[in-house]
This record gives C-alpha cells, sequence and structure tokens, in this order.
C-alpha cells in the first residue's frame, strides 16, 4: 500500500469549535477550513481569522504544515461585535 | 480673585494674559477642536487624544455603529473573539469597517469564565489581529457577568508575563484593582456597575478609593454607564477614561448619545482638573455683603 493514500483509508474524532467531527486520518488544516467557508489562499478571507490547535495558536505561515490526528481540538475564531 | 487681580498696577491685559496661560498648562481640553497631547490617555506605549473606549456591538446596524463611532471621537474600540461559525457567520466587514474608520481595535475576552480560555482567547487575537492590546475579562456567571477575581488574577499575571498590553476589566475593589496595577496591567477598569446594567456608578467610595490608591496606573470605568451624567461622574472621580457600548448602542438615538458621551467625557474631564469647590452645608453668599442696600 503506498504510504500517501494511507491518510484517506482511516478517520479520526476530532473536536472543531466544540463540534465533534470525523474527518480522514491527516486532514490537512486548510481543507478544514475550506470546510469552513475560509478560503486560506485569500488573504481578504483569512484576515482576522486565527486557529489553535489543542490549545496552542497556530501561526499563519505554519497553517500549511498542520495534519489533523485522533483527538484533536482545534478553535477557528475571528473578530465580532463585542463591548 | 485669588491671584493677580487684586494687586496694584496690574492690568486687565497682564490678568487675561496670566489667566490665559493658567489655562493653558492645567486646564487643558480635549475636545475635537482644541485637543492637545499634553492631555492624553496613554496605555503602555500608545497614545490617545480620546478618553472615550467604545464598544462595536448591538447597534440598530453598522450605519449607526460607524455614525455613533465617530461622533465619540474615540480612536479605539472594541471587538469580541468568537469562534467562525458556518451557519451563522460573521458579519463579513466588521472588523474591515472599523479599520476603514481608522480605530485600533481592543479585543476583548469577553465569555471565559477560566484564565486558561481567557489566555488562549488573547493570543487568538494577537494573532488574528495582530495587537498585543487585550481587554481582559474573566467572568463567574452569567447573571451578573462580575469578574471571578482569582482567574482574573492568573490570567493576568499571565498575559502580562507574556508580553501582552493588557485593560483588566474589574471589580470596584480597591484590593483587586490594587494588585491588578501591581501585576503590571496597562490599564484597571473597574466596573461602575454590572455590564449592560445601565446602573451608572453605584460605588462611588469605593471608585475613589481605588483612584486615591493607584496614581500609579491609568484607571478607566469600565460597564454600567446609562447615561451622560455617569460618564461626568466616573471622570470627575479622577477617573483617566470610560469604556462603553450598551449606553450608546442601545439609546434610542445612538448617534446623538454617542455625541453626549463625548461631551461628559470632556467635561468630567476638565471638572476634574480645575478642582472643585467643597462641599458645604450651609451657603455662602456669592455678592460681597459690604455696602448692601438696608441696614
Amino acid at each position: 500500500m503506498p504510504m500517501d493514500a494511507s491518510a484517506s483509508e482511516t478517520t479520526v474524532p476530532v473536536t472543531v469549535n466544540g463540534d465533534a467531527r470525523t474527518v480522514p486520518d491527516g486532514y490537512p488544516l486548510l481543507d478544514l477550513l475550506r470546510d469552513l467557508d475560509i478560503d486560506p489562499d485569500d488573504d481578504a478571507a483569512t484576515t482576522g481569522v486565527a486557529v489553535a490547535l489543542n490549545e496552542s495558536v497556530v501561526r499563519r505561515q505554519d497553517w500549511v504544515d498542520v495534519r489533523l490526528a485522533e483527538g484533536d481540538t482545534v478553535e477557528v475564531i475571528q473578530a465580532q461585535p463585542g463591548g | 480673585m485669588k491671584s493677580g487681580g487684586s494687586r496694584d498696577g496690574e492690568g486687565l491685559a497682564d490678568i487675561l494674559a496670566v489667566s490665559r496661560s493658567i489655562m493653558n498648562d492645567d486646564v487643558r481640553t480635549n475636545g475635537a477642536v482644541e485637543s492637545e497631547a499634553g492631555d492624553a490617555l496613554v496605555i503602555g506605549d500608545r497614545t490617545f487624544t480620546s478618553r472615550l473606549i467604545v464598544g462595536t456591538s448591538r447597534y440598530p446596524n453598522p450605519q449607526v455603529m460607524l455614525e455613533a463611532l465617530e461622533a465619540t471621537g474615540t480612536e479605539l474600540v472594541t471587538v469580541a473573539i468568537r469562534r467562525v461559525n458556518v451557519e451563522n457567520p460573521a458579519p463579513e466587514s466588521h472588523l474591515d469597517l472599523i479599520r476603514q474608520g481608522g480605530y485600533e481595535v481592543l479585543p476583548n475576552t469577553a465569555g471565559c469564565y477560566t484564565a486558561r480560555e481567557a489566555v488562549l482567547v488573547a493570543r487568538l487575537a494577537r494573532e488574528a489581529l495582530g495587537t498585543d492590546l487585550i481587554k481582559l475579562e474573566v467572568i463567574g456567571d452569567d447573571e451578573t457577568l462580575m469578574p471571578d477575581v482569582e482567574q482574573l488574577l492568573d490570567a493576568a499575571k499571565t498575559l502580562v508575563d507574556d508580553g501582552f498590553t493588557v485593560l483588566a476589566y474589574a471589580n470596584d475593589d480597591p484590593i483587586t484593582c490594587r494588585k491588578l496595577a501591581d501585576l503590571g496591567c496597562a490599564a484597571v477598569m473597574p466596573l461602575g456597575s454590572p455590564i449592560g446594567s445601565g446602573m451608572g456608578i453605584v460605588n462611588p467610595y469605593n471608585l475613589r478609593i481605588i483612584r486615591e490608591e493607584i496614581d500609579d496606573t491609568p484607571l478607566i470605568v469600565d460597564a454600567g454607564i446609562g447615561t451622560a451624567s455617569d460618564a461626568v461622574t466616573a471622570m470627575e472621580l479622577g477617573y483617566d477614561g470610560i469604556l462603553l457600548n450598551t449606553a450608546i448602542a442601545q439609546a434610542q438615538h445612538p448617534v446623538e448619545m454617542a455625541h453626549a458621551m463625548r461631551l461628559a467625557v470632556d467635561a468630567g474631564r476638565n471638572a476634574h482638573q480645575a478642582g472643585r469647590i467643597p462641599r458645604r452645608l450651609y451657603a455662602e453668599a456669592s455678592s460681597a455683603m459690604e455696602g448692601r442696600v438696608g441696614t
């Protein structure tokens, strides 16, 4: 079995913004952002957006390297009206 | 007249010149027309001409928000940090609108119940917005929205150590406020009354004690302001600024209230600097008794 095919073979549970999800093991963070209607290649779409993986902030330039694993907790936030 | 006026040989012009000089040295205004850097609000390494920090929530619509912000003269506005929600996305342009207006953004940690949550939200805010400013808010319950002091102090220490410029929302408790100042918070922000209550300054005596005991850190009254006189009261107590949101956003006419708040903050500031007369139980005639008609 080719190594790069294994990612799609298994699915794993993760938590995204408080909701349980199942994603392929090794699912790219960039794809998860696309699932959330955030185009990671569009600077305007990612302005004011930040990501934390397991309670650590992932810097914008490091998003491309993140692959999700079993039990990961992801937070994707943005600025909203507030007082 | 206490000084100058009664001295022999001093003309009216000289007196007026002295008077103007005193005004320029001691009673600077911070209104739009006569703003002077000398009476700026300094928080960390930032300097603001306006002493009003304004929230961006609960306005009837974005246009009213922008007009209200403009009318306050504010330079610093708060935003919340919330999860991206596919079903209920944030108004896309909220941050853009604020930035196009030229305002600096102060993210908050509203809704956090623990130091751990607040620290994560602050770090996310720093990454998302590129600012080290954070309005630290760690609440204890939904009904009062009062700070959880233990968690608040814990979070404040972590964030200050992490290089944040922390503006800490606090109870109107002199001890907590002193501790926050000692931890290195850039501003300490005791509440006037519960968030969104519009109850005004319910304990002016505590706020006065806090001011008297903390002279090395900017103090801002955050929360509870209901109308202009509340803002005046806080500023007359010697506070460095006001943070408010609902009083403007939910007023029947937000833009008019925004303007009133701007005037109130300036009036209160000027009155504080001018130094009010002592209160007296009995009357003291303004007009000289000497030379009055009658016996």
